[in-house]
């Protein structure tokens, strides 16, 4: 196995290849603009994006990806600190601090705060995941398949548990997504299952479209609703550079921030936002005079600005090293490694190096595009912000509508989009979560073919399951997070969280 | 448990079925007999060999199941009821634009099925003027025509087939 030096040269000489360097900046530099506009967020960008990098390069696709995604979480927190409009859900927490600034005119403060405090924890968590990944992969190789169908049960299980809204729709969406990922042709049988006749099922639903459909159309559609007519004036931005002082006090707090991030960014259905809500509590639980926060007090910036980009980046983890989505992002994402043929699991290290080590290359270089960026550009983005969103969303509108017809050059997939869109803006309504319902649509072949496998494995034991340590202790863990999910603890502890 | 009635009740609502639970319910309901009907003739093997049917037969059961607790939930439960409407107006518009765009895209084209598709999308919002709507249309037709059409070559008619 080749030395972590190594690793990384080889990593560092395909993210830095002019192409590969143009596709990062491209991908920081659309998720930044993402970001800040509202209603249009990383998931239906990734799943538009998603047939165009069919003819792309691997590395070079997950390079751009992967800079829309934590390039969003920049962005989000520039209209949340400016006009109190968080572009991201994981920008909310920013602004209860950060717009405050604004009004105090510390605007420039608080944005340089967040970018500096988002580099620091991004470049933290590459060095995280550069060493943390390998030795969970080789872990992983240990797993065959009655592990890996207890690791994705309890990733489905903890993304329903972290997933805010109640339980029984959350498990209910769960179920849910599973059954449509049934749908297509059984690879074991060859039986067509709920295709209806129709040829275009035969590979199953298109996930653009339901990707699209449940986050992108519906999105459209619960803001048209709640459409009003007041325009948005944002605050003067003057003084950026943060003085010495507020380097000290901005410090500890991006440190902290960045160990949240990293932890709570690996667990399925946690990511981004938990992290950023986690360490403002965090924050303002140990700070001496918590009464500043809530108006204007650095730390509330700093904190869980560079949480949510720690964990938006180490939330890859579980995805390279185990094939396990931690996110509707990294659903995707895994979804990207299929379209490119790539069997995504802890091989991928082995037979892909050059993806892998080039991946997290880019985003130590994503980084510090970002901090280049967003401090310069700040005038743009604030002059972005003010785009009125009826005309907006025929944008967004073109963008599905052909993206989706350009995956599979099917008429068919787009009336697929008219019915997911339809059903999201539905479950929306209903209060159910559709990230579950993602992620357990890419999961549920993996699943299907693991539980058959185990047991063929087992000659038709279903005990096989706890008969094996590792995989008896993950089905351990899963039941007692369901347990406490029903006793309540965890929704308690959230809703405190929320209320501070 | 609540026994009295209480005195100071919100005004926005009385206590009643928790609306939300209850179609929620109902929808998986739904969806899990539809995946049950739809899957009854696949095999369903035994557990040492695991037929087509195995697998979604027992997820329709399980969501079955939880949409039976979901919507009795609904009934036990007393929540404030909230008037939380379902915009139909904007639902239809929205939807039915890209469905008119998928209606027109191979017999007219992008050139003709994008900007009505659009048009008519641009109506659900509150803020429509028609002279605004139709100018961003036809630019917003143009740079996906130039875009994907042309830059990256995808395969999608100018103008369809009825041509």
């Amino acid at each position: 196995m080749a030395s972590f030096a190594d690793q990384l040269a080889l990593g560092f000489s395909a993210a830095l290849t002019f192409t590969n360097l143009g596709y990062c900046f491209a991908g920081v530099l659309l998720g930044t603009m993402i970001g800040v506009l509202p209603g249009l967020g990383p998931v239906p960008t990734i799943a538009l994006l998603l047939p165009i990098t069919f003819g792309l390069d691997p590395i070079s696709s997950f390079i751009m990806l992967a800079g829309i995604f934590y390039g969003a979480q920049y962005g989000g927190s520039t209209t949340a600190i400016l006009i109190n409009l968080p572009g991201e859900s994981s920008s909310v927490i920013t602004a209860l601090d950060g717009y405050r600034m604004a009004r105090d005119g510390r605007a420039g403060l608080a944005l340089a705060t967040a970018a500096i405090g988002s580099f620091v924890a991004g470049t933290i968590a590459t060095l995280v995941i550069a060493l943390v990944a390998p030795a969970l992969a080789s872990f992983a190789l240990l797993f065959s398949s009655p592990e890996y169908f207890s690791l994705m049960t309890l990733g489905l299980v903890l993304s329903v548990t972290l997933a805010s809204g109640s339980v029984l729709r959350s498990l209910a969406m769960v179920v849910t997504g599973l059954l449509l990922g049934a749908v297509g042709t059984d690879v074991n049988s060859g039986v067509s299952r709920f295709t209806l006749g129709f040829g275009e099922l035969y590979d199953g639903l298109s996930f653009v479209a339901l990707a699209m459909g449940l986050f992108g159309i519906s999105e459209i559609i619960l803001n048209l609703q709640r459409e009003t007519t007041t325009s948005r004036a944002t605050a003067p931005v003057n003084r950026i550079l943060p003085s010495l002082g507020d380097f000290k006090r901005m410090t500890p707090p991006i440190l902290r921030g960045t160990l949240v991030g990293c932890v709570l960014g690996v667990l399925p259905g946690g990511g981004a936002i938990l992290s950023s809500f986690a360490a403002y509590a965090l924050e303002k639980r140990i700070s001496k005079n918590p009464e500043r926060f809530g108006k204007g007090a650095i730390e509330g910036v700093a904190g869980p600005e560079s949480a949510n980009n720690a964990a938006s980046q180490t939330s890859f983890i579980p995805m390279l090293t185990l094939g396990l989505p931690s996110n509707p992002v990294m659903a995707l994402m895994i979804g990207a490694l299929i379209i490119h043929g790539i069997q995504p699991g802890p091989k991928i290290l082995i037979e892909q190096p050059t993806l892998f080590w080039g991946l997290i290359a880019s985003m130590w270089i994503g980084n510090f595009f970002l901090l280049l960026l967003n401090l310069p550009l700040i005038g743009i983005w604030a002059r972005l912000i003010t785009v009125p969103y009826h005309l907006l969303f025929p944008l967004i509108i073109s963008l599905a509508c052909i993206g989706v017809y350009a995956m599979a050059n099917t008429v068919f997939d787009i009336y697929l989009l008219t019915i997911f869109g339809f059903f999201g803006y539905v479950f929306a309504k209903l209060r159910c979560e559709p990230a579950p319902l993602l992620l357990s649509f890419i999961l549920g072949p993996f699943l299907e073919e693991h539980l058959r496998r185990s047991l063929l494995l087992s000659r038709g034991d279903p005990m096989i399951f706890l008969d094996r340590p590792i995989s008896a202790t993950l089905l351990a863990v899963a039941a007692i997070a369901i347990v406490s999910l029903v006793s309540g603890a965890i929704r308690r502890g959230r809703a405190t969280i929320l209320q501070e | 448990m609540r026994s009295e009635k209480q005195p100071e009740l919100p005004t926005s609502g009385q206590s009643a079925f928790d609306r939300h639970d209850i179609v929620a319910g109902i929808l998986f309901i739904a969806i899990g007999a539809a995946f049950l009907v739809g899957g009854w003739s696949y095999a369903f093997g035994a557990t040492l060999n695991m037929g087509p049917g195995f697998f979604p037969r027992l997820l329709s059961i399980a969501l079955l199941g939880l949409g039976g607790m979901i919507a009795l939930r609904g009934f036990v439960r007393r929540v404030e009821s909230t008037d939380d409407e379902f915009a139909w107006g904007v639902v239809v518009r929205v939807i039915g634009a890209v469905a008119l765009f998928a209606v027109l895209l191979r017999g007219a084209g992008l050139y003709i099925a994008l900007p009505a598709a659009l048009l008519l999308a641009a109506t659900a919002s509150a803020r429509f003027r028609p002279w605004e709507a139709g100018a961003l249309a036809i630019f917003l037709t143009v740079c996906c025509d130039l875009i994907f059409r042309r830059a990256l070559g995808m395969p999608i008619p100018a103008l369809g087939s009825w041509f």
